[in-house]
């Protein structure tokens, strides 16, 4: 193993001789930018101040702009938050976002199957954006839809829904969920809220956050429930022209490339698109998120142990991991609406909001990232080895993932993971950032 | 300075490296600059009469007062055998140099230098430390310019590692004695440099000019191993250039620490810079043919490539006959992968060189006017930017035979006029049957003030294309880049593009800007060959360049009747039939970076005229 994995988050255990460092690193390293595409495209929204809790939409003034104190115990917004609300500012991440069809058609579809939730309602949409599933809502028959979104993205989504005559009906809050203050609760929580590998750079903790706050016991929530996976692939043509490239450039041998060449392509963690042939084994679910009662400590850090068998005999490249969302109702919402008064100022108790999952799994819609589903912009999250392993069908891979929130800047993330296979064990360390 | 410096002179050279970032611009970059520099130069003052202070141990608080006991220690204590390593590699004084500075950088962070491990605390760190099997690999991670930047102030230990064996060595050729005073100005340049690589990606413009002459205004291009292509992309898509918000007040002592990390990992992206854009075939491939396919201009040849990067050039110029081949690489580690990649064909006839340009003279004897073929690969994005054209000048004027062959010899601008579908604004208008067009809106006047790098198709073009500048490679002074260009753009007489209507001009959204170069048969007279950035030609991973007006220009055919008298000039019921631009191209105050400015004026086919106001693009 280079050391250069444990490397990456070089200035982790730095911050106790150098207290100054966080402030550092947030100019030196901003979160590279969400799900971004690195060509094509745009320049961007002119930055803003970050909003603090302000209010965009016109009309409503009433509410007082956000209290500090009653906030205390609430997570302060650090640089960090506020680089990576920056970078949401560029609009071009939107329009690859909405122009991902799979993602938008799908939250468009839940949207309207749970219009009876919606109707006569009021919705909150965490993390806005451009404000398209808060159109989606009020399209549905939202009685009001509150869209936050602490990047100054929101300035525009104010603009959309102005221009779109739905003022009356979306009021757009430009702060963090954290932050604004909204004076009744809602029915309902809807966002788009995954990152790559499901949690980095996620806004599930703001979902949260905004379910503690406001939302009624037995309200729902969109999506409800998430799933990431992962499974050992076989990727020779994505190795082979990542290294043996080298072999023949142009008919030069330039070998003396390779292990530098290996260092490059294989230390990160790499965002792409592979199809079910890559795929080894059945996956194994590493997390499984209910929405309705995940706490935000259960996201700091999540440990799995795996076993695959392989199914044929193939060069064994790595692992890769995708995710899944469902669009559930809530379930036993007419018992815990009995059980607990409307207008609790509580947030539902945990066991109140309890659920099975796929109650009616034919009814239930689901988002999928995986690689035998058609592409979305969110692809698959791979993790190659330096070398590939040869493994025979049936050989048991078997190890462990721990996945965890890197302590300078929450929404980087660190993977380790062990692996063994054919007698042999493995370390990888992994910083997604 | 005597001719032994040569080598370290050399090895300290420049650093030229591809950077990668993620697409932010730190506005304080400047600041930081002169901060670190003034720094690093009181060190280097301070550093001459201070040799009799303590030595501070690598791993603990211990202080020594000589070299030997400490590394002593640090062998016995610490497990760290700094002078066998030194045997076991064959390090020179910077390899060494490095080691040091790479081993505090790990400590000060508690991770292990040879595993990488990071430990909880300094107390578990040492007691982590153990012996290093496979000291080749870990080579890896030290070896790096970056780690010449001393990590710890007043570190003495980088003054004396060295001086015992000085004199036993001294028949070495290898190893160079060096002068102290040059070698802390090199150090404190390169502190400079540590922190434009932080902050984007840099060149070594900077850093050589101020090193030169104390003065930063001229920003002459000079030897950088390679540009920093790609970091220009993600700084426009991301669209917060220049508008960074100063967030931090930066501390530069934990500054350092972050430097070394982030340079290191830059390094390695640079390689992968290299990687794609030997991938660029239309690139590669048209330097090949006029390497490979021109056997009477390369066989027996005596050749140059500056900024070899992998070096793949060279190669193709040492596989198609030439006797000698010089490879110039500012950048230490492309430097070191060219000298890796050199294979059997080419052994005895390539030598890599890793120097500026510039500086060339003090690494490698080369006759005045002795070059056959000057070979380069000096094109940035929107031709100028970042380039390393002014480098290869100086190198044909100094090198360079009467008559010699310089690849390519011509460069040549050109414009175009593009329409609304290269824009944002028709995505935006129907968002799954929304109107979202104000953010479309806002993605335009953002384009008006930074130039796009982004693929145009031939059938976004709504005018001919002009061109706008023409470089002869031959004869061009540096100064020839800074250049103010009319000209005029005609729509393009097919009325598709114009739109279905015959009568509706066509609007033109902006000007789309792209450049070929030349090997001309002036040269290649066997086989010439054109690399084209064109929008009518398969995309390079220069794309091309956009230069977006803050409100379109409606534009028509002379044949057509003149437009509403009423109407303003280049609006749609008043379209102009000549398009005329002043464009003006300079490079930037800041080093790399360039100055567009763009004025437009029309004349409408009543022959009414109209100039707008001039736009200013800034590509940095």
């Amino acid at each position: 193993m280079y050391p250069s994995s444990g490397h990456t988050n070089g200035y982790h255990d730095q911050q106790q001789q150098q207290p100054e460092q966080q402030r550092f690193v947030t100019t030196a390293q901003r979160p590279r930018v969400r799900r971004g595409p690195r060509g094509g495209g745009g320049g961007g929204v002119r930055s803003r101040d970050y909003g603090d809790g302000f209010r965009v939409s016109g009309e409503d003034n009433s509410q007082p702009p956000s209290q500090q104190a009653e906030q205390q115990n609430l997570a302060p917004c650090t640089d960090f938050d506020k680089a990576y609300f920056h970078s949401y500012a560029h609009v071009g991440i939107h329009e690859e976002m909405i122009k991902d069809r799979v993602r938008t058609d799908t939250y468009r579809s839940a949207i309207l199957q749970h219009q009876r939730h919606i109707e006569g309602k009021v919705v909150m949409d965490v993390g806005c954006g451009t404000g398209i599933l808060a159109i989606f809502c009020a399209q549905a028959g939202a009685k009001r839809v509150y869209a936050v979104d602490a990047s100054d993205i929101a300035v525009q989504a104010n603009e959309v829904v102005r221009a779109n005559n739905l003022s009356d009906r979306i009021i757009v809050l430009h702060g963090r969920v954290e932050d604004v203050e909204i004076d009744e609760e809602v029915d309902v929580i809807v966002s788009e809220w995954m990152g790559y590998m499901l949690l980095y750079e996620s806004m599930l903790g703001s979902v949260i956050t905004a379910r503690d706050r406001w939302l009624k016991p037995g309200g729902l929530i969109l999506p409800s429930h998430a799933t990431l996976y992962m499974a050992p692939i076989t990727h020779p043509d994505r190795y082979t022209e990542s290294i043996d490239f080298w072999r023949n450039v142009y008919g030069i041998d330039m070998s003396a490339m390779l292990p530098l060449a290996k260092q490059c392509a294989f230390e990160e963690p790499s965002v792409e698109t592979i199809n079910g042939e890559n795929v080894l084994t059945w996956p194994h679910v590493v997390k499984y998120v209910d929405c309705y009662t995940l706490q935000i400590y259960e996201l700091e850090s999540v440990t799995t142990r795996f076993q695959f068998k392989s199914m044929m005999r193939a060069p064994f490249h790595g692992f890769a991991f995708w995710f899944d969302v469902e669009f559930n109702g809530p379930a036993n919402v007419n018992a815990n609406a009995q059980i607990l008064l409307p207008g609790s100022p509580n947030p539902p108790s945990l066991d109140g909001v309890v659920k099975k999952k796929r109650t009616n799994p034919s009814d239930t819609l689901i988002l999928s990232t995986a690689p035998e589903d058609p592409p979305t912009h969110w692809q698959q999250t791979l993790i190659y080895f330096y070398e590939p392993m040869e493994v025979e069908q049936d050989q048991v891979i078997e190890g462990s993932l721990t996945l965890s929130q890197s302590k300078e800047n929450r929404r980087f993330m660190n993977i380790h993971l062990e692996y063994s296979s054919g007698g042999r064990s493995f370390v990888k360390e992994s910083v997604m950032r | 300075m005597a001719d032994t410096e040569s080598q370290s002179a050399e090895e300290i050279k420049l650093i030229q490296k591809r950077v990668i970032i993620d697409g932010e611009y730190e506005g304080e970059e400047e600041e930081l600059e002169e901060d670190e520099e003034e720094d690093w130069n009181d060190w280097g003052e301070d550093g001459d009469e201070e040799l009799d202070s303590n030595f501070v141990c690598l791993f603990c608080d211990s202080n020594y007062t000589s070299c030997n006991e400490l590394f002593e220690h640090c062998r016995l204590a610490h497990k760290f055998d700094f002078q066998g390593i030194r045997k076991r590699l064959g390090l020179d004084f910077y390899g060494s140099f490095k080691l040091i500075n790479y081993v505090r950088s790990q400590v000060a962070q508690n991770g292990c230098w040879s595993c990488g491990v990071t430990c909880q605390s300094k107390e578990d760190l040492q007691n982590h430390l153990h012996e290093t099997a496979n000291l080749e690999n870990v080579r890896l991670l030290w070896d790096d310019d970056n780690y010449l930047k001393p990590f710890m102030q007043d570190d003495m230990l980088l003054h004396s590692f060295s001086e015992e064996e000085e004199e036993e060595d001294a028949e070495d050729d290898y190893k160079a004695s060096f002068d102290k005073d040059e070698l802390m100005r090199h150090l404190g340049d390169i502190g400079v440099l540590n922190i434009n690589e932080v902050n984007g990606g840099s060149t070594s413009e900077h850093h050589y000019e101020s090193f030169k002459q104390n003065e930063t205004k001229e920003p002459a291009s000079s030897s950088n191993g390679q540009v920093v292509y790609k970091s220009l992309q993600p700084l426009i898509t991301n669209g917060v250039l220049g508008d960074a918000e100063p967030t931090n007040i930066v501390n530069l002592s934990a500054n350092k620490i972050k430097t070394v990390n982030d340079n290191y990992f830059g390094s390695y992206s640079s390689f992968g810079i290299h990687r794609e854009m030997i991938s660029d075939k239309v690139r590669t491939d048209s330097y090949r043919q006029a390497l490979m396919k021109n056997p009477s201009l390369l066989t027996g040849a005596v050749v140059m490539d500056v900024g070899c990067g992998t070096g793949i050039l060279s190669l193709f110029a040492a596989q198609a006959g030439a006797t000698r081949v010089i490879a110039v690489e500012a950048s230490e580690k492309m430097a070191a992968v060219a000298t890796q990649g050199n294979n059997s064909k080419s052994t005895g006839v390539m030598e890599v060189v890793k120097s500026m340009v510039e500086e060339l003279d003090k690494s490698i004897k080369i006759e005045p006017h002795s070059l056959d073929v000057l070979v380069s690969e000096w094109m940035g994005y929107c031709l100028l930017y970042e380039s390393m054209l002014g480098s290869v000048l100086f190198a044909r004027d100094k090198w360079l035979k009467p008559g010699g062959a310089i690849l390519p010899d011509t460069a040549i601008m050109y414009a175009a006029g593009f329409g609304r579908s290269c824009t944002s604004l028709p995505f935006w208008e129907d968002v799954y049957g929304f109107n979202m067009s104000c953010v479309g809106n806002e993605l335009v006047q953002d384009a008006a003030r930074i130039p796009i790098v982004d693929v145009v198709q031939d059938s976004d073009l709504v005018t001919h294309a002009s061109v706008l500048q023409k470089f002869d490679l031959a004869t061009m002074s540096p100064d020839d880049v800074d250049f103010t260009a009319t000209i005029e753009l005609e729509p393009k007489s097919d009325n598709a593009v114009a739109n279905l209507t015959e009568s509706k001009a066509a609007l033109c959204y902006g000007i789309v800007v792209w450049f070929d170069t030349g090997f001309t048969s002036r040269f290649c007279k066997e086989m010439p060959a054109l690399l084209s950035t064109s929008p009518y030609t398969p995309k390079t991973h220069w794309c091309q360049t956009l230069l977006t007006l803050r409100d379109p220009i409606a534009i028509a055919s002379m044949g057509q009747q003149p437009g509403d008298n009423s109407a303003v000039v280049g609006s749609e019921k008043c379209p102009v039939t000549r398009l005329s631009l002043r464009i003006s191209i300079a490079r930037g105050v800041e080093h790399r970076s360039i100055d567009i400015s763009m004025e437009a004026s029309g004349v409408d086919a009543g022959g009414r005229k109209r100039a707008w106001p001039a736009q200013i693009f800034h590509l940095s």
